[in-house]
């Protein structure tokens, strides 16, 4: 190719500018590493940090992927070499981070041929930057956990990803990133009469499973301990249960309406002792939110947003039922298996609507679930050292009305309103 | 005749058992014209027409009330009951049911026509307290009034000619039959159906240019011309004028709600007319504003009831009686509508839904256990006994023979060991028509 | 570039206006001597202190509405209130005319309709969903008697034609106020359009046959002038038949409502509107936005559903697929448009949004979308009147409409804000403090409550 080009060239073209061409070619093609992200100086009318007050005309330096500094415009200096991105009549925001993702690849999330399968990784069908999550980003959604889906009690390991273009590996941002459960609902599609199908079926299998998953732990870390010199033989299947008894990557619970709730609260919380949330949670299972508050544990909302109180005949906001009990560490998902994963402000604007607190709902989309996923040192946030994800609206962040403009995932500009088209 | 011409081979005993059976029955006829009579002494009397006495006597004769009161002399000949503590009130009366499976499915189903008396089911309303019956089709029809006396099954109805009947529901169909029938418009001639009248006739908006709406509409006033009025007119034509002229109850089963609103813009052009409405609590709770204009009778279940789309319990009667309408109950005995065996829509109608039952099995002893619930949430206590007795009598246009303890009236009456809305108290006897059908044996 | 707006508002506003009535005026009912009788005025109602969102007019800031007999007597500032009326407080209040639904399914329908039964006799004001509606502010449906359809938010184009040939009945629509519990003032007109399934003019023989249904139209108004020309003694016998709703529609006196989604769809629709001389309203219109150029001349007024785009068709090289912006390149282009919800039926399955009820939140969308908030509020309010040829009655706030009028506590397109009040035909419908159907909160002291615990 470059010799058929060259030969074009120099046989058409006078021979300076043949040099010249070759020269920064080559360069380009020598250097790769000079392909570092650009540098920008973000300038935002309002930075909504996530991480304390807002900032009014504020200026975010991004380098390296990661956010350099952060501050009122006149308190930061741009610093020669920075591409200045100034939209100072918006708002500057974290990108959005969804807990609860089926679109890492598109289908193929359902592998239910046991009630259990604990050593199926998720990781391994991603497809990067695939059309759901294009379609993502342009509603600011920048890191999702993607996850098998809940046709079985414990359906494996979800991955925490960014959904920008890239390799797999350099989308990955935490694998094994949870441990998938179903504890009602979905399951019971599987034949009735078959192991796990039922409610006190699916109870047996996972607590039978966590138990042994639990002893494989303590055996290892025994071993990891000195306590014993007998190496335990690894177990695929029961590989993941070490960090997750650990405490290093949260399990996802599938749940819904309050006694199932319930149980995931005792299962989870009060048995186990794992680190979790209540994924969906929906339907009446607001109505125990206040045993939800007393442990503190996160819930993870959604897609549903409102439940009819058959009482009353009364539509009753889900994340506000949670809210109004004292249940804080609340977030929302939208469930996307198919094009909705742009949705989530959506979701998050729902749930204000039907009474959360808007300001709470913000969290609700950043930072919470980056806590709750362990990647919190990474995003959720804009602070300095954190990726530089950052989403600029050209309104409130969570009116309707308003529409992403511009997304930087990694310290890149992966979308831009006035270039590229809208599809959301 | 022929016994006479043919004497001569018989055998003496084929004569004389005739004659022995003649004489019997002469003799028995006899009796009865002077048949003892029967007194209950000392009750409680709830008399519904003239209050509740506290402790009188009751005289029955020859099937009729003889005599109430607190002073009424006991006659010499008279079979005496004890009832110190007791009380005696009239016979239920239900004007809505549905028992004995009458089967609609025809132009107009006279019920009379169709009645099978042979049936356990009514003999299982005596336990209930239930003494009459009016028996509604399941279609456009004429009711029957029964008393429920299973020994004597060829004279139970004792009217058979009773009120005109007609499920409605909100459809065009239906409605006209409602509208042409108070209209008194004869069933048109095939092919020259009559006007429709209907909300848009008279609305705006309708456009008269509208060429295939119009022929849509003439095509339908055709069509619907031919079952106008419920088909055979001369069977139907009687009771709409009796109906009009408001001499007999138009006793009508609504499907919904909505087809109030419509019965209450058709019913505004006849004030004469008298409606009974078979209905239930949510339904009279949503369109009470409605009902206070047309002021129909409502016949309810008797039992608390949800709110339209709420858990909130409400009393349908008492909220009735507080806006001013009248109240009678149905359904008080559970399976009634369940027994009722192929029964189908009629032509063109949704088939009126069996009145849903409130009570159960376990109320068998005290019959009036729900109604005793009603009043004590609120429902004034001589307006359920009314409901119950009364106003029934009145729908069926019986309240001459029925519903109260007065002279003259059929001797259709219950004991209760107490009061009839006392939950400890049982129902002991009930007696049709001057005789005791039902003793409580438990 | 304010005054390019400027003439693009002018240019739209006067494409609107010269919206002739999409058929004729209803004519007057015929009455008789009783309701001839006039009847002394009603009590006046007195909406105070709100900014009046009029949508044809101004915005009138602390306005007063009054309502009389279920109309609008008059809109304005510093009216005076006359002596006993009722007043209804609505300082700090937005007050916007009713939303209209132009895609309901059976919404206030319950009994049997269609051959001899009127959809008049088989209405139902205790739909429930009749409420729900009014709790999201839409006071006016325009319903289809049969079952709606649903949009996803992600659509596939439509593949090969489906319906059977040359079937070209209208599918029954009817358009009735949200009167919860009352029967009167409920029905407003039945078949406002003349609507065609889109599949009877997908492939070569359906186009052929709709052709021929045009002529055959065509002759039928021909003889029938030539008639009326002859006088009474004219050949009655040989008029030629036709579709009478195809002839209303070369008439003028109906419009074609169907869907079209790609462009060659639209252009079709647009080729044969011109050359028959019929106007057309187009649902969908999913590739509008590459043609809007095209749409506006053509006549074309269009029915969106923002949130619902169509995904790029397979294999073809030029930009295809639907976007968020649609609303925006129509309002530019000046075609006028009504905004549908995702699906036509109520749903409280949870997924709060995508039914019916999310019909405002779809015109939040189209401002999302770069839509101006006029525009978008005109889309859920006079547009679709004007469509039904309603615009007389319904759609704005002005003095001599029907008195359907929000009370809103917040702005009309804000995500936040709830109905507080409902009128229709100037009568309280749903006041949201009493109906308790959707949550009823003081947002100001939960957002002091909170502690965000970062």
């Amino acid at each position: 190719m470059l010799r058929e080009t060259d030969v074009y060239f120099k046989t058409r073209i006078p021979a300076v500018v043949v040099l010249l061409i070759t020269l920064t070619w080559s360069v380009a093609a020598a250097n790769p590493e000079d392909k570092s992200p650009p540098r920008y100086a973000v300038r935002a009318g309002k930075i909504v940090t996530c991480a304390g007050d807002p900032i009014d005309n504020g200026t975010i330096l991004v380098s390296g992927g990661k956010i350099e500094a952060i501050g009122p415009r006149d308190q930061i200096e741009i610093p020669e070499g920075y591409k200045v991105l100034d939209h100072r009549e918006m708002f500057a925001m974290p990108g959005l981070v969804e807990a609860h993702s089926h679109v890492g690849a598109q289908g193929g999330f359902n592998d239910s041929v046991y009630p259990t399968v604990s050593g199926l990784e998720i990781a391994h069908q991603i497809q990067p930057y695939n059309d759901a999550l294009k379609e993502a980003i342009q509603g600011g959604v920048t890191t999702i956990l993607y996850i098998p889906g809940s046709g079985n009690n414990l359906a494996g390991i979800g991955v925490v990803m960014k959904t920008r273009p890239g390799t797999a590996e350099e989308v990955i941002i935490k694998n094994p990133g949870c441990l998938k459960i179903a504890q009602a609902g979905n399951p019971e599609r599987r034949s009735s009469g078959e192991l796990g199908s039922g409610r006190a079926g699916m109870n047996w299998v996972l607590r039978e499973k966590l138990r042994k998953g639990q002893r494989y732990y303590q055996k290892w870390l025994d071993y990891e301990q000195g306590r014993t010199d007998v190496k335990p033989e690894v177990d695929l299947q029961l590989e993941i249960f070490r960090p997750v008894f650990k405490g290093e990557i949260p399990v996802v619970i599938h749940t819904q309406m309050f006694q199932v709730v319930m149980e995931t609260l005792r299962m989870f919380h009060d048995e186990f002792g794992l680190k979790g949330a209540i994924h969906h949670g929906t339907f009446d299972a607001y109505r125990v939110a206040d045993e939800v508050a007393k442990r503190d544990f996160p819930c993870c909302i959604g897609p549903r947003v409102t439940v009819m109180d058959r009482e009353n005949g009364q539509i009753v906001g889900v994340v506000a039922g949670y809210y109004a009990r004292g249940a804080r560490n609340l977030f929302v998902n939208v469930d996307a298996t198919g094009s909705t994963q742009e949705d989530l402000h959506f979701q998050a604007a729902l749930g204000v609507r039907y009474g959360w607190p808007e300001e709470d709902g913000l969290y609700g989309l950043t930072i919470r679930p980056a806590r709750y996923l362990m990647v919190d040192d990474r995003v959720g946030s804009l602070e300095v050292g954190k990726d530089a994800d950052i989403v600029i609206k050209n309104g409130p962040v969570m009116d309707l009305r308003s529409a992403v403009v511009k997304v930087l995932i990694d310290g890149e500009v992966v979308y831009d309103a006035a270039q590229d088209r809208r599809i959301y | 005749m022929k016994i006479y011409n043919q004497k001569t081979h018989f055998r003496r005993w084929v004569v004389e058992i005739p004659a022995v059976v003649a004489l019997l029955t002469i003799l028995a006829w006899g009796q009865e014209l002077k048949e003892r009579a029967v007194a209950i002494r000392g009750a409680a009397i709830e008399t519904i027409s003239g209050g509740r006495i506290e402790k009188g006597n009751v005289v029955v004769r020859g099937g009729k009330i003889e005599a109430v009161g607190a002073e009424v002399e006991i006659p010499d000949d008279a079979r005496v009951i004890e009832a110190e503590g007791m009380t005696v009130m009239p016979g239920i009366i239900d004007p809505y049911s549905r028992a004995g499976g009458v089967t609609g499915g025809g132009e107009f189903v006279r019920v009379a026509d169709q009645f099978y008396p042979y049936q356990e089911v009514f003999k299982q309303m005596l336990p209930w307290g239930i003494t009459n019956l009016s028996i509604t089709p399941s279609s456009l029809g004429q009711t029957a009034v029964i008393a429920i006396t299973p020994d004597l099954p060829k004279t139970m109805v004792i009217n058979k000619d009773g009120n005109l009947f007609l499920p409605v529901t909100n459809s065009t169909s239906s409605l006209r039959v409602l509208r042409d029938g108070l209209a008194l418009r004869p069933a048109g001639p095939q092919g020259q159906g009559p006007e429709i009248p209907t909300r848009a006739g008279r609305g705006r908006g309708q456009r008269r240019g509208d060429q295939t709406q119009q022929q849509q509409r003439q095509r339908a006033g055709q069509r619907a011309g031919q079952q106008a009025a419920g088909g055979p007119s001369s069977m139907a034509d009687p009771l709409w004028a009796k109906v009009v002229k408001g001499e007999q109850y138009l006793i009508v089963d609504v499907a919904n709600s909505a087809t109030i609103l419509y019965l209450g813009e058709i019913l505004e052009k006849y004030p004469e007319v008298k409606v009974a409405l078979n209905t239930n609590g949510s339904t009279v709770f949503e369109t009470l504003e409605t009902l206070k204009k047309f002021k129909p009778l409502l016949i309810l279940p008797p039992r608390i009831e949800n709110q339209p789309n709420r858990q909130y319990r409400i009393n349908a009667a008492r909220i009735a009686h507080e806006a001013g309408l009248e109240v009678a109950f149905t359904g008080l005995k559970p399976e009634a509508a369940a027994a009722m065996p192929g029964m189908r829509a009629g032509r063109g109608q949704r088939a009126a839904a069996p009145p849903t039952r409130g009570a159960s099995e376990v109320n068998r002893d005290v019959p009036l256990f729900p109604v005793a619930y009603l009043v004590k949430a609120g429902l004034p206590r001589e307006i359920a006994l009314l409901a119950l007795t009364l106003k029934p009598a009145q729908v069926m246009g019986l309240a001459d023979r029925l519903g109260t303890m007065e002279p003259q009236k059929d001797a259709n009456l219950l004991i209760f060991s107490g009061d009839p809305l006392d939950p400890a108290s049982r129902l002991l006897r009930v007696m049709v028509e001057g005789k005791f059908v039902y003793e409580n044996k438990n | 570039m304010i005054l390019v707006m400027l003439g693009l508002a002018i240019a739209a506003s006067t494409v609107i206006a010269q919206d002739r009535p999409l058929r004729r005026p209803p004519q007057p009912p015929q009455t008789t001597p009783e309701e001839t009788e006039e009847e002394s005025p009603g009590p006046i109602i007195a909406i105070v202190g709100g900014k009046i969102y009029t949508v044809t007019q101004e915005i009138i800031r602390e306005g007063t509405i009054l309502v009389q007999d279920g109309k609008i007597l008059k809109a304005g500032q510093d009216l005076a209130v006359p002596e006993g009326a009722e007043v209804i407080d609505a300082a700090g209040r937005h007050l916007v005319p009713g939303f209209i639904a132009l895609n309901a399914s059976r919404i206030g329908v319950s009994g049997t309709t269609g051959g001899q039964n009127l959809v008049q006799d088989a209405l139902n004001p205790f739909d429930q969903n009749m409420q729900y509606l009014l709790g999201v502010g839409i006071t006016t449906v325009c319903s289809s008697t049969g079952a709606g359809g649903q949009r996803g938010m992600r659509r596939t184009p439509q593949p090969t034609p489906t319906a059977p040939e040359g079937v070209f009945g209208s599918t029954g629509q009817i358009v009735l106020k949200m009167t919860y519990g009352d029967i009167e003032g409920m029905f407003v007109k039945e078949n406002p359009f003349y609507a065609v399934r889109s599949a009877s003019f997908r492939g070569g023989l359906n186009c052929f046959n709709w052709r021929e249904e045009l002529k055959r139209a065509q002759s039928f108004i021909k003889a029938q002038d030539n008639q009326t020309d002859e006088g009474e003694g004219g050949r009655r016998g040989q008029r030629p038949s036709a579709n009478q709703d195809v002839v209303r529609l070369l008439q003028g006196e109906a419009v074609l409502r169907t869907d079209a989604q790609t462009i060659d769809q639209i252009r079709d629709m647009i080729i044969f509107s011109r050359s028959y001389g019929y106007r057309i309203i187009l649902e969908g219109v999913d590739e509008g936005w590459l043609i809007a150029d095209e749409l506006g001349p053509a006549g074309v007024a269009a029915i969106i559903t923002p949130r619902s785009t169509m995904t790029p068709q397979a294999g073809r090289e030029e930009i295809t697929g639907g976007t968020m912006e649609l609303a925006m390149h129509l309002e530019r282009a000046g075609v006028p448009f009504a905004i549908n919800a995702q699906s036509g039926s109520v749903s409280l399955g949870g997924m709060a949004g995508r039914d019916l009820q999310g019909l405002p939140l779809q015109a939040m969308f189209a401002v999302s979308g770069g839509c101006s908030e006029k525009s978008a509020l005109a889309a859920l309010t006079i547009v679709p009147a004007r469509m039904m040829g309603l615009q007389d009655r319904i759609g704005s706030i002005e003095a001599g409409k029907d008195a359907d009028i929000l009370i809103l506590d917040g702005h009309p397109l804000d995500y936040k804000t709830y109905v507080e009040k409902a009128l229709v035909n100037g009568k309280v419908y749903y006041d949201r403090a009493a109906a308790r159907i959707l949550p009823v909160f003081d947002r100001s002291f939960y957002e002091q409550q909170i502690k965000i615990d970062k």
